[in-house]
């Protein structure tokens, strides 16, 4: 006990400031929902709220950050853009300043307009444009009291373990009962950052995990396994906002699936990785926050598509294609009927933050694993990587994969193209060269194994 | 010196029990037949937290006896009965695992005082660490003084009367019963034999073998309460290594179950976990971590349909010999007893007296033991069957089955003949631990399920 307060007055100095929103997102009536291309109506009733949060730190120089999460399939570009624009204009926050991250998961909200306009009828794509706006509004107005709220606390971060994932290109889904050993590669972190106030009480829980928030293929709305998780938290605290937010789990599945009791168990398991690390002792963070961010321009393996090639699609003299990519070329030509072109590149988000000595990389897309785990061979082990951050425009695969091929390979934002081989190579240079500039550090392999 | 018996008769406690055909073709008689047919079921445990310190059992680092407790530890049973009155008494234990003698012991006071059968009575050990050494159990792992082995003894005496006493009581309570059956799944077990355990938070890739399976049994009142939560896992119990009396994270699984279902009574059994670890570990809110996982996949399966077991129980027992390779030549023992130290240096110096005497085994009588609920078999094996025991048994008898190991004789590592030839602590070293003259002969596993085929053949 004397250690315990020792210690505590040792931080007690509290070189931070944070300040803490949350907002119900819940739609008001059925809503199209996102993730999955097989459904075919609107959704039906609400299992649990769905919410956006918010995370506003401030350093000891007064360097503001504020990190949204959001239980929704994806913050694409659009909604990302007219975000981050309002945030800048009401609240000075510049691009490397905010990350917008979504759970991911698959029972939320539909908020991409522009895909479906041509798939739903007006009204159902009206819903989705009006929800899109008031998730708009809600979040700028969240961060704007997050902001307004801050107040001292004391920042910790580790990184926990759990392993309900499974990396879903390399086992079998419909074998996973009878599978005596999985396939990787996995990333089993559960890293966590820890807001205390003043007076020690948990005044929020930033977690997060690798893997697809699809538990849940239903129509009832819900956070899958991580909205589980943040409730099983904010019980375990009360008092406490726990914000989930998605890694590189792109090509992990929460396995065995498909049941409300197996969502609240893998919510349950994450929530007792969290508990633990704060069971534990935490790496209490100094008061120096450093942000940056940068678009990069990622190139296709193939041209991009002419109106022609588009309406073979669209008509089946092309085959291979299903309904919902058929979509995707109407809105093409849409496009170019608009008169606009068809970009053969496509600005992809980099962001790196860097709290005290605790490295966060956060990247746009549906980042597979394979790059947390080679971020963590360069900066170790104790980084936190985020991918469905700022953008979420197509999977982003490592060169592996891209060789390999199959689901998470073969698209990128244009659906006829996977991306250029080099994507791997372009976006670890970028983090690293993010990294630099803000001093951290990377590993120094021993010369001689200890 | 022990008696080893030869030839014993493998199914002379195999309860016999036949379902009555033409009961089907009379109306009245299945009507009868149906208002009866149901089981009758009942908990109960007793507190076994040594009331002093003593010396803890699973590690041999361990320089001294225990200083306080976690939480306490129990021995807790399940009675079922079925329609036919047939009876068996599961006990399970947050006990690192129990010698023949003290389990022979158990089971035929067991048998004198209400007539159950070694076949009906079924003691399983959750194989915590931080339990408390036995009578006659692997003395000399650790550096006992005669004062503690005192205190060993007046414990396990204790302890055997709780663990017969506690029969008595359940037995007392048997009331309608449902019981249900199914498998959930969560994996915090590692594959301690084919994963560096130092460089666990690196790997990207475990390497099984794995099973990870949660074997649930619900027993409900006809009012559909939960009374009892059986559950088991693979996996080790040794996230913790402190002085502490604690079920390790069985213990905390059970009581993270009984806080979520009052009333219930969460009881663990340890499956084939011999070469499965909770990895990373040593830490109290990892172990509390990983039963907290486990109860969230109890859970699921309690909120899951699960599969109705019909009130028709069947059980079995035998032993089978399985031979034991020679100890060391007289100058390798020699050559350990100057060399070596700690518990390599007491089990040479054993060792060569036994020699000496011309008392060395050259095989051991190991349990297996079958139930059968309904349709839901559990084989229940001795010692610490390596996880290709349940792997191999359920591809063939199928994923449902239920696999204990730990039960009834922990009196050594179970290998696999792949395991054996790879070598390694679990085929070969532990064998000194457990004060074996040599490693297994490398027909245990074939023996072995040759016994459990025939056993099974008979159900």
């Amino acid at each position: 006990m004397l250690f315990s307060n020792q210690a505590y007055s040792q931080q007690n100095n509290f070189s931070w400031k944070a300040g803490v929103g949350s907002v119900e997102i819940t739609p008001s009536e059925s809503i199209w929902m996102g993730g999955y291309a097989a459904r075919d109506h609107p959704s039906e009733g609400v299992r649990h709220s769905v919410w956006a949060k918010a995370l506003a730190i401030e350093d000891r120089s007064g360097k503001l950050a504020v990190l949204v999460t959001a239980d929704l399939l994806a913050f694409r570009k659009t909604l990302s853009d007219k975000i981050r624009t309002r945030l800048r204009d009401e609240f000075g926050l510049s691009k490397d300043q905010i990350i917008l991250n979504s759970s991911h998961t698959h029972t939320g909200p539909e908020t991409d307009y522009a895909r479906f306009q041509f798939q739903l009828n007006e009204s159902e794509s009206n819903k989705i444009q009006q929800y899109a706006d008031r998730v708009e509004q809600q979040v700028v107005e969240m961060v704007g009291n997050a902001i307004k709220l801050l107040e001292p606390v004391t920042l910790s971060s580790e990184n926990g373990v759990t392993r309900f994932q499974v990396n879903r290109r390399n086992n079998k889904e419909a074998q996973i009962n009878a599978q005596t050993e999985l396939n990787g590669p996995n990333d089993y972190a559960v890293p966590v950052i820890k807001v205390e106030d003043q007076k020690g009480n948990v005044k929020a829980l930033l977690f997060g995990y690798a893997c697809h928030p699809t538990v849940l293929s239903d129509y009832r709305i819900s956070g899958d396994y991580a909205g589980f998780a943040q409730l099983e938290l904010e019980k375990l605290y009360p008092g406490t906002t726990a914000l989930f937010f998605q890694g590189a789990g792109a090509d992990q599945n929460p396995l065995p699936r498909r049941s409300v009791p197996l969502a609240k168990q893998y919510g349950k398991e994450l929530a007792a990785a969290v508990e633990r690390v704060l069971n534990e002792e935490m790496n209490v963070l100094e008061g120096n926050l450093a942000t940056a961010y940068s678009e990069i321009d990622l190139t296709f393996a193939k041209a991009v598509p002419t109106k022609a090639e588009l309406e073979d699609i669209i008509s089946g003299a092309t085959p291979g294609y299903p309904d919902y990519l058929k979509e995707s070329a109407k809105v093409l030509i849409s496009k170019l009927d608009n008169g606009e072109n068809i970009k053969d590149s496509y600005p992809y988000p980099v962001q790196a933050w860097k709290i005290g000595d605790q490295p966060i990389f956060a990247f746009g897309g549906e980042l597979l694993v394979g790059y947390s785990l080679e971020l963590k061979k360069i900066f170790g082990p104790d980084i936190f990587v985020m991918g469905y951050s700022n953008d979420v425009m197509a999977y982003i695969p490592t060169k592996k994969v891209l060789a390999e091929g199959g689901y998470e390979a073969n698209r990128s934002p244009i659906f006829t193209t996977q991306w250029a081989a080099s994507i791997e190579d372009n976006i670890i240079s970028e983090a690293v060269r993010l990294a630099e500039s803000l001093g951290i550090k990377t590993v120094e392999y021993p010369l001689i194994a200890p | 010196m022990r008696n080893c018996k030869k030839n014993m008769n493998c199914f002379q406690y195999l309860s016999l029990w036949a379902i009555t055909c033409y009961c089907f073709f009379n109306p009245a008689l299945l009507l009868a037949q149906k208002a009866s047919a149901q089981w009758r079921a009942s908990v109960a445990k007793v507190d076994i937290t040594p009331k002093f310190p003593m010396w803890m059992a699973g590690f041999a680092s361990r320089t001294g006896p225990s200083e306080g407790t976690i939480h306490p530890i129990w021995s807790k049973a399940l009675a079922i009965q079925d329609s036919e009155n047939n009876t068996a008494v599961l006990i399970t234990s947050d006990l690192s695992g129990m010698p023949r003698d003290m389990s022979r012991r158990i089971k035929d006071e067991i048998r004198i005082r209400y007539s159950l059968s070694d076949a009906a009575v079924l003691l399983n050990f959750s194989h915590s660490h931080s339990g408390p050494v036995l009578k006659d159990y692997l003395y000399h792992v650790y550096p006992l003084s005669e004062g503690e082995i005192e205190k060993v003894i007046n414990y396990s005496a204790w302890l055997e009367e709780q663990m017969v006493e506690l029969v008595g009581e359940v037995l007392k309570g048997l009331a309608p019963a449902r019981i249900y059956s199914e498998n959930g799944v969560t994996r915090f077990q590692v594959n301690r034999r084919n994963n560096t355990e130092s460089a666990i938070d690196i790997i990207s890739d475990m390497v099984g073998p794995n099973d990870y399976a949660v074997p649930v049994l619900k027993v409900t009142d006809m009012e559909d309460n939960i009374k009892a939560i059986t559950f088991g896992y693979a996996c080790h119990a040794t996230v913790l290594s402190v002085a502490q009396w604690s079920g390790d994270y069985p213990g905390f699984a059970q009581i993270e179950l009984e806080k979520m279902y009052p009333g219930a009574m969460a009881m663990f059994f340890q499956g084939a976990g011999a070469d499965q670890n909770p990895l990373p570990r040593r830490t109290i809110p990892l172990a509390k971590k990983y039963g907290k996982e486990l109860a969230a996949a109890v859970e699921c399966v309690l909120e899951e349909e699960m599969k109705p077991l019909a009130p028709q129980l069947k059980t079995a027992y035998s032993e089978v010999e399985l031979g034991l390779n020679e100890p060391p030549s007289n100058q390798v023992l020699e050559k350990m007893i100057k060399e070596s130290s700690g518990h390599y240096q007491r089990w040479a110096k054993m060792m060569y007296e036994k020699v000496k005497n011309m008392e060395v085994d050259t095989s051991y009588p190991y349990p297996i033991q079958i139930w059968k609920l309904g349709d839901q078999f559990m084989i229940a094996l001795g010692g610490e069957p390596v996880v290709d025991y349940s792997i191999k048994l359920k591809t063939q008898y199928g994923k449902e089955l239920f696999v204990l190991g730990y039960s009834n004789d922990v009196m050594a590592y179970i290998p696999t003949r792949t395991v054996l030839n790879e070598g390694g602590y679990e085929g070969a070293t532990s064998q000194i631990a457990f004060g074996h003259p040599g490693t297994w002969k490398p027909t245990l596993e074939t023996e072995i399920f040759i016994r459990i085929n025939e056993m099974m053949a008979k159900f």
